[in-house]
Formats: structure tokens, sequence, C-alpha cells
């Protein structure tokens, strides 16, 4: 292979730390409050609640397959944690959602594997089926509170740190755990890789394509929950503009679109990367339309980078 | 294993550094309290969190606050909600981070921005909700609110509605609202429905849907609108004058206009010309200047240690724009 292909290749597999060092260096030209404490906890508590759907969604990714459902059900997830707490209680918030999540994941995991719908039409459906659930549960409205301490949740600390943070790391080291160190993890990756083959090799390839769906919205469910309780309200429109930034986020950490390849330490640097992006433009006073045009941009290239040095691969597999 | 353990350090590492940066607030802001206000030297500046870039209002409004700030040699930094609560909450932490000299908002929420203001009322800036009110609970954390009153903004439309129903009741109306969940949109139309039911009385409102500030999307739901109710229409509500204008290029298309009544709210640059042509009966006319002249007086007072104006003496009228009147009004935005 030629040093410059080799070099192309390099940087593809580790753009995202490029993009990373790159973003940084300009944050401290460009954001005067970047670097003060205040702001650098606010970016970390954004990565974090991002962060959380985004360990869920790599799993389905990783698979090869997508979930275009992820942000309504945040938006359900919000609505529910609200009705439970004022119905059950605080202790409920985060309970109800993560064990009604099992049914969104089931619903997912099922049509995909079992009715071998493509993926993205599928959970484009469910998508509609889960905004209709939180619009009907909401009436409509965003629902608030009636319990003072609903705060309580996302603004406690564990040894100074705000729980949102702590959890969000915990999932990434549980979910990284997974992902290397157990047969599930080389499961995913070799259906990842090529579905078809995994299949013949023996793996059960729909066990692992409802659990994958499975954790996607377990995640989901406890980024409603703190929603909720950053907010005091249930929102039945959250989630609506998460889904393709969430996504966004891992295909620029280097999750790659067609599945197989992607680790849980560039997913974090993916969300880290699009919110530090957000919070530039936010300070520098961008509006909707021009974070739009910058975020799709950025993704393209990315897309660019990722495919013309797949195609340089396949075209050195082929000469050797 | 290595990268496991690389990956354990790490988040050891970055959970003690975390532990370092939390801190406690800084002193509380109390209302009207001159010793709290940050007498700094240089420019003031004055940020302001729109609710949605998207629709027309605050676009018009964050120009009129730019050169509102101009005039006082202020500073305007002016931040895009992009319609999400979650993200109001986050460019608020982000003003506080940039240690401002005031935050004005207009809520999506009037619920979830609470959170928000309370942190920058622990960090010692202070806020004000504009062109749309927190909820009660949180007036604590804020110097005051500044605005349209949408339910009353709402209520002028609605007796306009009521007027050209000639006050009778059992009328079949359609409203098209603005975005889900804005509080801003909930209240014009909760004003809209009270003038209905003061002035006429019973009506039975045949459908309720939003119309997102944009002509395509309200003329495609007034297309749907005709084929399921088809001439039991009597009258539209459009809770912009875009959202009406909308319904009327359905309604045209099927030729329904003459038989069904369209009131809208705003006076813009597309309600007005709609209003001369007959094809409107009326709108509510709302000048984003003068309600931006207005904040920032009250600004200035709140500045120089003085009480905010009541309600009662804000000077902003919400005349009810017809065919007798339009000839007087430029377009409000």
């Amino acid at each position: 292979m030629k040093k410059k292909q080799k070099l192309l290749l390099w940087l593809s597999d580790n753009s995202i730390f490029f993009l990373l060092s790159i973003i940084l260096v300009l944050a401290a030209l460009v954001g005067k409050s970047f670097y003060t404490k205040a702001n650098l906890m606010l970016l970390l508590k954004e990565t974090s609640l991002y962060g959380i759907i985004a360990i869920g969604i790599t799993f389905v990714l990783l698979l090869g397959f997508t979930d275009m459902s992820i942000g309504p059900q945040v938006s359900m997830f919000s609505v529910i944690a609200i009705l439970a707490s004022q119905r059950f209680g605080l202790a409920s918030m985060v309970l109800s959602c993560v064990l009604l999540s099992i049914i969104s994941g089931l619903l997912n995991g099922l049509l995909v594997s079992k009715v071998h719908v493509v993926p993205f039409i599928t959970t484009l459906g469910t998508m509609t089926v889960f905004k209709g659930i939180a619009l009907i549960l909401a009436g409509g409205k965003p629902i608030a509170s009636s319990l003072l301490t609903v705060y309580d949740i996302y603004t406690y600390e564990l040894l100074g740190v705000p729980i949102s943070i702590v959890v969000f790391l915990i999932f990434l080291i549980i979910a990284a755990y997974l992902l290397y160190f157990t047969k599930f993890g080389l499961q995913v990756y070799a259906c990842g890789g090529n579905l078809e083959s995994a299949k013949a090799a023996g793996i059960n390839t729909d066990r692992i394509t409802i659990i994958c769906y499975l954790l996607s919205a377990f995640c989901a469910s406890c980024a409603g929950a703190f929603y909720a309780s950053r907010m005091g309200v249930g929102s039945p429109v959250l989630g609506d503009n998460y889904t393709l930034p969430v996504i966004a986020s891992c295909v620029i950490g280097g999750i790659r679109s067609t599945g197989g390849k992607g680790n849980f330490v560039k997913t974090f640097c993916g969300v880290l990367f699009m919110q530090i992006i957000y919070n530039l433009m936010a300070m520098s006073g961008f509006d909707a339309y021009t974070q739009y045009f910058v975020i799709g941009v950025v993704i393209l290239g990315v897309l660019f980078l990722d495919k013309y040095t797949e195609k340089v691969q396949k075209i050195n597999l082929a000469q050797e | 294993m290595k990268k496991f353990l690389a990956l354990v350090l790490s988040f050891i590492l970055l959970l003690s550094l975390l532990a370092s940066c939390s801190g406690k607030g800084e002193t509380p802001v109390t209302k009207n309290s001159s010793s709290t206000v940050a007498a700094k030297d240089g420019k003031k500046t004055i940020a302001y969190i729109t609710p949605d870039s998207r629709s027309p209002f605050p676009v018009k409004y964050s120009s009129a606050w730019k050169e509102e700030c101009s005039k006082r040699d202020w500073e305007a930094v002016i931040l895009d909600g992009a319609g999400d609560a979650a993200k109001q909450l986050s460019l608020i932490e982000s003003l506080v981070a940039q240690k401002v000299d005031m935050i004005c908002v207009t809520p999506i929420d009037s619920t979830a921005i609470g959170s928000g203001l309370k942190i920058a009322y622990d960090a010692g800036i202070p806020t004000m909700t504009v062109n749309a009110d927190c909820d009660e609970a949180f007036h604590k954390y804020t110097i005051g609110y500044i605005g349209t009153p949408n339910f009353t903004f709402g209520y002028r439309s609605g007796e306009c509605m009521a007027e050209a129903l000639g006050n009778k009741p059992d009328k079949n109306i359609i409203i098209c609202s603005l975005h889900d969940g804005f509080q801003a949109s909930m209240d014009i139309v909760d004003g809209f429905k009270q003038a209905i039911k003061d002035k006429c009385g019973n009506v039975n409102y045949l459908d309720e849907q939003p119309g997102k500030s944009d002509k395509a999307i309200s003329q495609a739901l007034m297309e749907d609108w005709i084929v399921k109710y088809g001439d039991k229409i009597d009258a539209v509500f459009g809770a912009d004058d875009t959202v009406a204008v909308g319904c009327i290029n359905a309604l045209k298309a099927n030729n329904m206009l003459g038989k069904v009544i369209v009131v809208g709210a705003g006076g813009d640059g597309d309600g007005l010309p709609a209003i001369k042509n007959g094809e409107m009966y009326g709108t509510t006319y709302q000048s984003a200047a003068a309600e931006v002249s207005l904040v920032f007086e009250n600004i200035e007072l709140y500045f120089a240690g003085k009480p905010l104006q009541k309600e009662e003496e804000w000077k902003m009228e919400l005349p009810i724009i017809t065919k007798d009147n339009v000839d007087g009004y430029e377009p409000a935005y």
C-alpha cells in the first residue's frame, strides 16, 4: 500500500481525535468564555445527556442498523417519568421508564429481526407510534410536575460531580466492557461485519438484534427521565430534534453506517465534538439555520472521508 | 485489557477533575435592589434567548433588540432556542458562564425554563421574561415580565372573529395554532377561545393543529380539513397571519373563500394585504419594535435601581385591524 493511502487510512480511522484537537484549539481562539469552569461543566453535562442516548444507539449502529425512533422515545419517556412521579413518587421516575423501555426496545427489535423490514423504515414507523403515545399521554402539550423535588434527580451530585456525568461514564465503561470483553460484543461486531456470515457461523442474529434495540431503548429511557428531572416537565416534542444529531455524533466518532466498525471511545469523542460545536455556535450567536448548515457540512465531510478510505481499502485488498 | 484499564483510569481522573470544578453560586439577585446592580464600567451586555428563529415574529424581535442595544451603546447577545425547551436551559447556563449583565428570555415552556432562571438567579445575574412569561412559581427568580399579554392578544383576535360571526353561537370553527407545546401559542389560543365564549357562547371547535408558522404546512392542514369537514366549516383562526394566509390559500383553491371567515393574529406582511384584498376578515396588530422598546425602557429602570412598570403603565396597544382601518398600518413584521 502506498504511503499516501496508508496515511489516509490512518487519518480516517482516527479522524475524530484530529477533529477534536482542532476544535479545542479553535475554541481557545474564538470562544471567549469557553475555557471557564462554568462553561466546561455545562459542556460535560450536555455531553453526558446526549452521550447516554448515543451509547444505546451505538449498539444498533454497530449492527449496521439504525433507530430513527430514538428521539421520540426520549420524549415519550420524559412524559412517562413525570406522570409516574406524580402518581407514585420521585423514586418511580427512572424505574418506570426503564421497565417500559423493555416494550419499546422489544417492539423495534422484533420488527427488525423477525418481520425483516428494513430498520430505517421500521423505526420510522415506530418513531410515529412513540410520538403519538407521547402526545396522547401528555394531552398534546408539555406536562409540568407538581412535585417540587422533581429537580432533585438531575441536580444531585456525587462527590461534587453532577449525577448525569457519573451515570454517563458508568454506562460508557459498562458498554465498553460488553463490547470488548464479552462474547456478546464479538457477536455484535460479527453481525455488523456481515449478517449472513454471522448467521452461517451459528450466531443467533435475531437475539443480538433484539438485545441491541433493548439497550438503545434503555438508554433513551434514562435520558428521558433525566431531561424530565432537569426541566420539571415531560414534553411530547422534546426529542424531536435529537435523533439526527445523536446518530451524526456516532458517525463522526467513526461508527460506520454499514456496521462492524467503531467503539465507545470514539462515540464519546464524537458526542463531545458535536457538543463543542453547538456550544461554540451558541456562544457566537449562530441562529438555528446556520447551526444546521454547519453540522450538515461536518457530517458530509466525515462521511466523504470514510467512504473514500473504504474505497481505497477495497482497492488495496483487490491488488494484494 | 490495557484499553479497558486506560478507560477506567481516565474515568477516575475525569471524576476527580470534575469534583474540583463544582462550586457554589454567587450572591443571588433581588428585585430592584440597586446594590445588586452590577455597576460595571464599559458596555453592558444584554442577552436575549429567542424561542425559535424559524418564526417571523422572533426574527423581527431580534432585529429590534439589536437596534435598542445599539442606541444605548450596549452589546446585544442573541441566542436561538430553536424550539427546544432543553436548549433554552443550556443557553441560560452558557450565558451565565459568559457573565452577561442581564438575560432576557421568551420561554418556549413556562415551567421548563424555571430551573434555568434559578441557575441565573443563584449566579447573581438578573433575568427577565419577555413576550411570554414563566410559571408563577418562578417569578421569584426574575426581575419581572414585560411583553404582549399573549392571552389578551388572542382574546382580541377572538373579539374580531366574534364580530365577523355576528356574535352568534353554534358556529363551527377550526384553529390553526403555532408550534406544539409553545407557551405563547397556547396562551393565544386560550385567549381566543375565551373571547369566543364571552361573545358568542357555545361554538364547535372542529379541529386544532399546529401550523408551525409555516404557510405550506398550514395550507396542507387546511386542505385536509376541507376534505374532512367540507361545508361545515364556518370560520378559521390562524394563530399568526402566516398560518392564516396558508389556510386562505387552501380555501381559495377549493372555492370556499367567500363562505369561510378567516381571522389571523400579528398584522404582518402577509396578513395586511390579505385584509386589503378581502380574503381575511381581520387580525390583531402586534408590533415587535414597540414591545422591545418597552422592554428596554424597563431594563434601564432596573439598572437605575427603580421599580419596573406595572402592566397598566405599559403603553402597548393591540388594535384590531379590519378592512376599515388597514390602510393606516404598516406591516408589524
